[in-house]
C-alpha cells in the first residue's frame, strides 16, 4: 500500500516533468531575441489541442544559390540558419550551416526536403493555436499581411510568441 | 461466494445441516448485494472520472478564452494534483471511499496528460506527429510509476493504450519521414498493411511485458491488465487481416514500367527496420517468458509459444505479402484467428477465467457476422439475406447465452468446491 512518502515522490515527479517542460520553454522566451518572420498560412485542427493555423515562413524555403561553400544537405538532418534583423525587426537568412554557430542570432531547423536549388526547413514554430472564438480570424490570415513574432534563444531554439495581422497582435483584434 | 444449488446439494448429501445452509445462503446474499453495490460505485465513479477527464482535454482543445496562460496552467495543475491528492486521501489515508478515490487517482492521471498538452498548446509547440508522440511519451513517463506504486489497474489500462498509440505513431512517423517517404510505396497501401503488422507486434510486446510481472506476486493483477490488453490489440488486428476487404481493396503489386510484368510493391526500408527491431524485441521477451519465468505452467508456455507463432506469421506476411497472393494470407489469417480463439477458450476453461471465455465468445460472434456478410452478400435476395442473417443471430445468441451460462455455473461450482475444500 502506498504511503505518504510515495504519494509525495510521485507528486514531485509529476511537477518535475510539467515544471521542466515549462522551464525549458520559458528559458527560450525570457533569454531569447525577438524576431519578426514573414508567413504564408493554412489551417487544420489538432485532435488534442484544437484549432490552429499552420504557418509557412519565407525562411522555410532556403534558396541555396544565394550561398557559397555549402555542405551537403540531407532530409531530416539539422540545419542552422544565421539571421540578421533589418530596421523593422524582420529576420532574414544571411548564411546556413550544419554546424552549431559560435555566436550571433541563429535559428535551428530540420530539413524536410532537398532539391538541387533549395531546401525546405521546419523550425518547430509552424503551428499557432487559436481559440474557437477567434476561429473567424483564420480567413483574414489568407487575405491579410501576416507576421509571426518569434523568440529565439542562444541555442537556436525558437518559440512562436504571437501572430501579427496587419501589424497588430491577433489577440488584441 | 456460495451458489444456492451447491448449498442445496450439500444439504441433501448431508455435508451440512439446515442451520448451516440457512446461514451460508443469507451470508451469500449479503456478500452478493455488497459486491453488486461496490461494482455499481466503481462503474459510476469511473465513468465520472473518464467524463471529467475528456471534458478537461476538450476544454484544452477548444482553447478557452479570456484566461491568461499562467492561470490556465495553475487551474489545470490544481485540478490534476487536487484529484490525485483527494484520491490518495480517500483510498489510502482515510480509507472511507476507496472506489471513488481510485477513480479520482485515475482522473489525476488523465488530467496529467491534459496538462502536458495544454502546456504544449500555450507555447505553440508544433502540431506534428513528432511532437504528438513526444507529448504522449511525457504522459506515459508520468503515469507509469503510478501503476506500480498504487497497483492501479485502470491506470495500467491507460498505460497500455498510450504504449500502443505511442509505438504506432512513432514508427508511422519514422516511416513517413524516411528519405524516400511514401514515394516508395506508390500509394498508402503498403503503409497501411505495414502499420497493421507493427500494431500486432506492439500487442505481442505488451503481452510479453505483462508476463514479466509474474516475477512478483504483488504485480500479478497488473500482469493480467497488460496481457489482456496486448491480446485484445493483436487479436483485433489479426481479425482485420482475416477480412477479405484488406486484400481486395488494396493491391500489393504493380506493373513494372519497362516490361509490364507484375511485381511486388517493395517494403519501405525504414518500415522493414522497425518491423525487424520490434520483432526481435517481441521474440526475446517471449523467449524469456518461456524459459526464465517463475510461472512454468504448460498453459503459460503455450501462450508465449502462440505469441511467437503469431510473430512469425506477421513477419512472413510482411515480407511476402507481394510475392504471395493476398488471398493466401486471407485464408491463413482466418485459420490463425479461429485457432487463437479456440486456444483462448481452452485456456479460459482450464483457468476458469470467465473474462477470457467471454472475450473469445464475443470475438467468435463478430467473426461469424463478418463472415456471413463476406460470403453471402449478393448471393441471396436482400430480404432473404437479412432474414437468414437475423435468424442466425437470434439462434446463435440463444446458443451462446446457454453455453456461457453453463460454463459460468461450472466455474462457480468448481470455485465454491475449492473454497469449501480449503
Amino acid at each position: 500500500m502506498p504511503n505518504k512518502k510515495i504519494f509525495i515522490i510521485l507528486a514531485i515527479f509529476w511537477l518535475l516533468i510539467l515544471g521542466g517542460f515549462i522551464a525549458y520553454k520559458e528559458f527560450t522566451l525570457r533569454t531569447g531575441t525577438e524576431v519578426l518572420l514573414k508567413t504564408e498560412p493554412v489551417d487544420p485542427r489538432d485532435l488534442f489541442r484544437g484549432n490552429y493555423v499552420t504557418l509557412r515562413y519565407k525562411i522555410s524555403t532556403i534558396d541555396l544559390s544565394k550561398f557559397s561553400n555549402l555542405p551537403t544537405f540531407t532530409p531530416n538532418s539539422v540545419v542552422y540558419a544565421y539571421l540578421s534583423k533589418d530596421e523593422n525587426n524582420y529576420g532574414n537568412i544571411v548564411n546556413i550551416s550544419t554546424q552549431v554557430p559560435d555566436k550571433g542570432l541563429f535559428i535551428k531547423g530540420k530539413i524536410e526536403s532537398v532539391n538541387s536549388t533549395s531546401i525546405r526547413v521546419t523550425y518547430g514554430i509552424e503551428s499557432y493555436f487559436i481559440s474557437e472564438k477567434q476561429g473567424h480570424k483564420i480567413s483574414s490570415f489568407r487575405s491579410g499581411d501576416v507576421d509571426a513574432k518569434v523568440i529565439i534563444d542562444n541555442f537556436g531554439h525558437a518559440i512562436l510568441k504571437t501572430v501579427l495581422l496587419n501589424n497588430k497582435d491577433i489577440n488584441t483584434l | 461466494m456460495t451458489d444456492k444449488k451447491q448449498v442445496e446439494a450439500w444439504l441433501q448429501n448431508g455435508t451440512i445441516n439446515q442451520d448451516q445452509a440457512t446461514k451460508m445462503l443469507s451470508d451469500s446474499e449479503v456478500t452478493k448485494s455488497e459486491e453488486s453495490s461496490n461494482k455499481f460505485i466503481t462503474i459510476i465513479s469511473s465513468i465520472g472520472a473518464v467524463l471529467f477527464g475528456i471534458g478537461a482535454i476538450l476544454f484544452v482543445a477548444l482553447n478557452w478564452d479570456g484566461i491568461p496562460d499562467f492561470l490556465k496552467i495553475i487551474l489545470l495543475l490544481g485540478l490534476t494534483f487536487g484529484s490525485y491528492f483527494i484520491g490518495y486521501i480517500l483510498t489510502y489515508k482515510n480509507k472511507n471511499y476507496p472506489r471513488v478515490g481510485a477513480a479520482l487517482t485515475f482522473l489525476g492521471a488523465l488530467l496529467f496528460g491534459a496538462s502536458v498538452f495544454l502546456i504544449a498548446q500555450i507555447y505553440n509547440l508544433n502540431s506534428s506527429p513528432e511532437s504528438t508522440y513526444s507529448l504522449l511519451f511525457l504522459w506515459l513517463l508520468g503515469v507509469v510509476p503510478v501503476v506500480y506504486f498504487y497497483l492501479s489497474k485502470p491506470i495500467a489500462s491507460l498505460v497500455s493504450l498510450l504504449f500502443i498509440i505511442f509505438i504506432t505513431l512513432f514508427v508511422g512517423t519514422e516511416i513517413g519521414k524516411s528519405s524516400n517517404g511514401f514515394s516508395f510505396f506508390s500509394s498508402y497501401e503498403r503503409f497501411f498493411f505495414d502499420m497493421l503488422i507493427i500494431v500486432i507486434i506492439a500487442g505481442i510486446i505488451l503481452f510479453a511485458i505483462g508476463g514479466f510481472h509474474y516475477y512478483s506476486e504483488k504485480l500479478k493483477p497488473i500482469a493480467r491488465v497488460y496481457r489482456l490488453f496486448g491480446l485484445r490489440v493483436s487479436l483485433l488486428v489479426t481479425f482485420v487481416l482475416s477480412m477479405n476487404f484488406v486484400y481486395s481493396l488494396f493491391s500489393f503489386t504493380r506493373y513494372a514500367y519497362d516490361t509490364s510484368a507484375v511485381i511486388a510493391l517493395p517494403a519501405n526500408p525504414t518500415s522493414t527496420l522497425w518491423v525487424t527491431i520490434l520483432g526481435i524485441i517481441a521474440l526475446i521477451f517471449s523467449v524469456i517468458n518461456i524459459f526464465f519465468n517463475f510461472v512454468h505452467t504448460k498453459i503459460f508456455i503455450a501462450e508465449n509459444a502462440i505469441n511467437i507463432g503469431l510473430l512469425v506469421l506477421s513477419f512472413f506476411a510482411y515480407f511476402f505479402i507481394g510475392p504471395v497472393s493476398g488471398q493466401a494470407f486471407h485464408i491463413i489469417f482466418n485459420i490463425v484467428f479461429i485457432g487463437i480463439l479456440l486456444v483462448m477458450l481452452y485456456i479460459g476453461y482450464q483457468n476458469r477465467d470467465m473474462t477470457v471465455v467471454n472475450q473469445a465468445l464475443g470475438y467468435f460472434s463478430v467473426f461469424i457476422v463478418v463472415k456471413y456478410f463476406e460470403w453471402f452478400w449478393g448471393e441471396f435476395n436482400p430480404y432473404m439475406f437479412f432474414m437468414v442473417g437475423g435468424l442466425i443471430l437470434i439462434l446463435g445468441g440463444v446458443a451462446l447465452e446457454r453455453k456461457r451460462r453453463q460454463i459460468r455455473i461450472k466455474f462457480k461450482t468448481a470455485n465454491a468446491s475449492l473454497e469449501y475444500a480449503k
